[in-house]
């Protein structure tokens, strides 16, 4: 099927009206994922809007990686893991919290909206830490509204 | 007459034989730009921002910046954008939708080129009419009118003297403006394009027959001079692959495509697919032979290992691949190249390089093939 | 200067203690100098020492075609000589494999280039042989004056003003060619297995690139300017440089290229490191 007048890219799937937050969660497999699981096993009811991304640890999440869940349409990103010192991999948390820091720094400079990129520790035992985070990230992301600075950089003509 | 030349010469016959000449005022300059937005046509220009002229979709006259020699960029990106979707796709439920590019050639003016901007499109259009019909370059060259404007100031990066142009050269401009006395600047009408265009304005007059572009552009000329003798180059070219030289005179390149992407002639790109859960896009995308990733095959192999090897290939493909394949020397000597280049790699001193060499090693006679 | 320059240069590859002396030579437009390999001691007339010695000679040493000429010597400013610090701190080079002929510099361009009135390494800090009165290093500089006044701006404002920058990027990948830091052998942004950084030139694409190439200096750019002076369409990448050196110096307390004993910031960490941005 070809169809000339469809703009196939670059838009939300859903229109304005029925827009949703859409959430990106990198978070450690042995603290927060398990968090998240217990928040589950609980019971507690909290926010659907967030995509849990699970990774061996916080020192494994490049900053490419928030770069790219805005490039694919996020509207908020959170980053969560081990406290400090409850590190699976001993210090791979303090490595990644002196990276979040810089690159945080960064984002700002250069005007990022910084509610949009959440950093938080959620340990395992932490489920209803993990979901009253959510509620409260995907509250204020609902406020923000849609990421429409990210979004728009692909409809800039380059010449 | 093979099928390649007849497509070459396409542009050729829409050329006039005898140019037509006419006289702008240039107060009416600005009044030119402004009837051409109000015809309808998109007018891009070169537009000032801090110390860098580039060439910009302008909304008015005023916009518009002509001192200086050459912009930044060359105007080829108005043809063959530095990033362009060729097509896009969404994945519905059980359905792939694409979306097809159109309206991708809408009416276009440039204004303010130079001379060797202008010269590029016609070395262009052999290739992007060659054995491939690329029709976002094709339909776009046709639906646009070049109105150059002849320099008369130059600096030392300049060279287009010693590629067989010149300040006023009139290849590739439908219309080429030379200020010839401070109160008049000599039309010249090379196509039915450009005389189409003079006659919806209504602002250009009768050229007496006094009007000697020569003389205006006299000073320019010799300052320019001849930098290098191209009848040497590709002789030399032709037996030199391999050569010490080559070493020598590119140790400093850094592999940056500063020197393809500035280059009014250098057309080189990739296509790549940018693809999410739900759709993407098929983008054309500058590319450089500069670049160490450019030739890499499959399995890792890179025929051009180092950039001695990439370096040469830029001087190749300019100097003797393209003459030998579709009859034109790749380079206009807008001496971006030569400006621009972090590490002062500078393409004159090469040819240079090459006119002594060639002095040197091969007899008085040049050899027949130029 | 330059006749004791060319001296020792000669005296060098006479006695064979190097074979390479990276230098600048007359670059032939006005205003410019081009970097040149000397490898005879014959040739050392072509070395010269102006203002507009720009380019950070450090870049060479990671660049196979010249070290494949075998043992350097290096002309360099105290900001090319603290590339080097980074370079041997990192493995990239070893401190006695090469020979630095520093120069004492008082700045480069005219105008001065931005990171000149912030220098504090006019002599430069490490070498084997200096040229030129020793300049005492100034004190009090603020490095980061410019990134305070650029942060005074507002969100928004700092957004346009990078988009709009940004936009004009052409992926031509100078100033990643041009830093004496970049020496990955394959970038991250030429890996398309996964792509990570979108080769293509549209805003989206320039905004990860220029992110992630400011990211990868973090507490290792050592503020030559090179990327700024390189850049054909003129983005201020120093600014995004510098904004990332103050964050290092004053979270963790580290500056690039001044010791090379010391533990890089990413590299290390402490248990009481900041975490007021932490949930």
């Amino acid at each position: 099927m070809v169809s000339d007048e469809m703009e196939t890219e670059g838009k939300p799937a859903l229109s304005e009206k029925e827009w949703q937050p859409k959430i990106i969660a990198f978070v450690c497999n042995w603290c927060t994922y398990a968090g998240a699981d217990l928040a589950g096993t609980s019971r507690i009811v909290y926010e659907p809007h967030v995509r849990v991304i699970k990774l061996p640890c916080t020192g494994r999440i490049d900053v490419s990686f928030i770069i790219k869940a805005f490039e694919q349409g996020a509207d908020g990103v959170m980053v969560s893991g081990c406290h400090p010192g409850d590190c699976h991999y001993t210090a791979g948390n303090y490595h990644a919290r002196r990276r979040f820091a810089g690159f945080r720094d960064l984002l700002e400079f250069c005007g990022f909206d910084m509610r949009r990129v959440i950093f938080s520790w959620v340990s395992a035992a932490e489920g209803k830490k993990w979901a009253d985070l959510v509620n409260e990230v995907v509250g204020k992301i609902r406020e923000l509204g849609p990421f429409k600075e990210y979004q728009n950089l692909l409809a800039q003509s380059a010449l | 007459m093979s099928d390649e030349e007849a497509k070459v010469t396409v542009q050729e016959a829409e050329k006039k034989s005898q140019p037509v000449l006419k006289t702008l005022r240039p107060e009416n300059l600005s009044v030119l730009i402004q009837k051409g937005l109000d015809l309808g046509y998109k007018v891009f220009a070169p537009v000032k921002d801090g110390e860098l002229v580039t060439f910009e979709q302008i909304s008015g006259p005023g916009e518009v910046f002509l001192e200086g020699i050459t912009t930044r960029m060359s105007p080829k990106s108005v043809f063959f954008p530095r990033t362009e979707k060729v097509f896009s796709y969404r994945i519905a439920k059980e359905d792939i939708a694409l979306g097809d590019q159109k309206d991708f050639a809408p009416p276009t003016i440039i204004l303010g080129c130079r001379p060797c901007d202008a010269a590029s499109l016609p070395i262009m259009d052999r290739l992007f009419r060659w054995d491939y019909q690329d029709r976002f370059w094709n339909e776009r060259r046709e639906a646009t009118l070049i109105v150059s404007i002849s320099c008369l100031e130059c600096d030392e990066a300049c060279f287009c003297t010693s590629v067989g142009l010149a300040p006023d050269s009139t290849e590739g401009s439908d219309i080429l403006l030379t200020l010839v006395s401070r109160d008049q600047y000599l039309a010249e009408i090379m196509t039915d394009k450009g005389a189409d265009f003079v006659e919806k304005t209504g602002l250009f007059d009768q050229a007496g027959a006094d009007l000697d572009k020569a003389a205006a552009t006299k000073a320019v000329r010799g300052k320019l001079g001849q930098r290098f003798d191209l009848d040497k180059i590709k002789p030399w070219l032709d037996e030199n692959y391999e050569h010490d030289f080559w070493k020598e005179v590119t140790r400093m390149c850094i592999g940056c495509g500063i020197c393809t992407y500035v280059c009014p002639t250098c057309h080189c790109f990739d296509l790549v697919d940018e693809a999410h859960y739900d759709g993407g896009a098929k983008n054309k995308n500058w590319d450089a032979c500069q670049f160490a990733q450019f030739t890499v095959h499959a399995s890792g192999h890179n025929p051009r290992p180092d950039q001695v090897s990439r370096h040469r290939q830029r001087i190749m493909h300019k100097y003797k691949y393209y003459p030998d394949n579709l009859g034109a020397t790749l380079c206009t000597g807008c001496g971006r190249c030569v400006r621009h280049c972090p590490m002062e790699v500078n393409l004159i001193r090469i040819l240079n390089g090459i006119c002594e060499l060639s002095a040197g090693e091969l007899p008085a006679e040049a050899p027949e093939s130029k | 200067m330059i006749e004791q320059i060319r001296e020792k240069a000669k005296e060098l590859l006479t006695s064979g203690e190097v074979k390479v002396v990276i230098g600048y030579e007359n670059g032939g437009m006005p205003e410019t100098t081009r970097p040149v390999f000397i490898t005879s001691p014959d040739e050392v007339e072509r070395l010269i020492w102006n203002k507009h010695c720009y380019a950070n000679l450090a870049n060479f040493f990671v660049r196979k075609e010249v070290a494949s000429l075998g043992k350097p010597a290096i002309i360099a400013k105290g900001c090319d000589v603290k590339a080097i610090t980074v370079l041997v701190q990192e493995s990239q080079i070893k401190r006695e494999e090469i020979v630095i002929l520093g120069v004492t510099c008082e700045g480069v361009g005219e105008p001065l280039l931005s990171k000149c009135p912030i220098c504090d390494v006019n002599t430069p800090r490490d070498y084997n042989f200096l040229f030129g009165k020793e300049i005492a290093p100034k004190n009090g500089i603020n490095k980061s004056a410019d990134v305070e006044e650029f942060e005074r701006k507002s969100p928004e404002e700092r957004w346009e003003f990078w988009e709009e920058q940004f936009s004009r990027c052409i992926k031509c990948y100078a100033c990643r060619q041009v830093c004496p830091l970049c020496y990955c052998e394959v970038c991250i942004a030429d890996k398309n297995q996964p792509q990570w950084i979108e080769t293509s030139s549209h805003t989206r694409g320039n905004v990860h690139w220029n992110l992630i190439r400011a990211w990868h200096l973090s507490g290792r750019c050592i503020d030559c300017g090179e990327c700024e002076r390189a850049c054909p369409v003129g983005i201020p990448l120093s600014l995004l440089n510098r904004r990332l050196a103050k964050s290092v110096k004053e979270r963790f307390g580290y500056e690039p290229g001044y010791d090379q004993e010391k533990a890089p910031p990413f590299t290390d960490f402490k248990q009481e490191d900041s975490q007021e941005f932490i949930r």
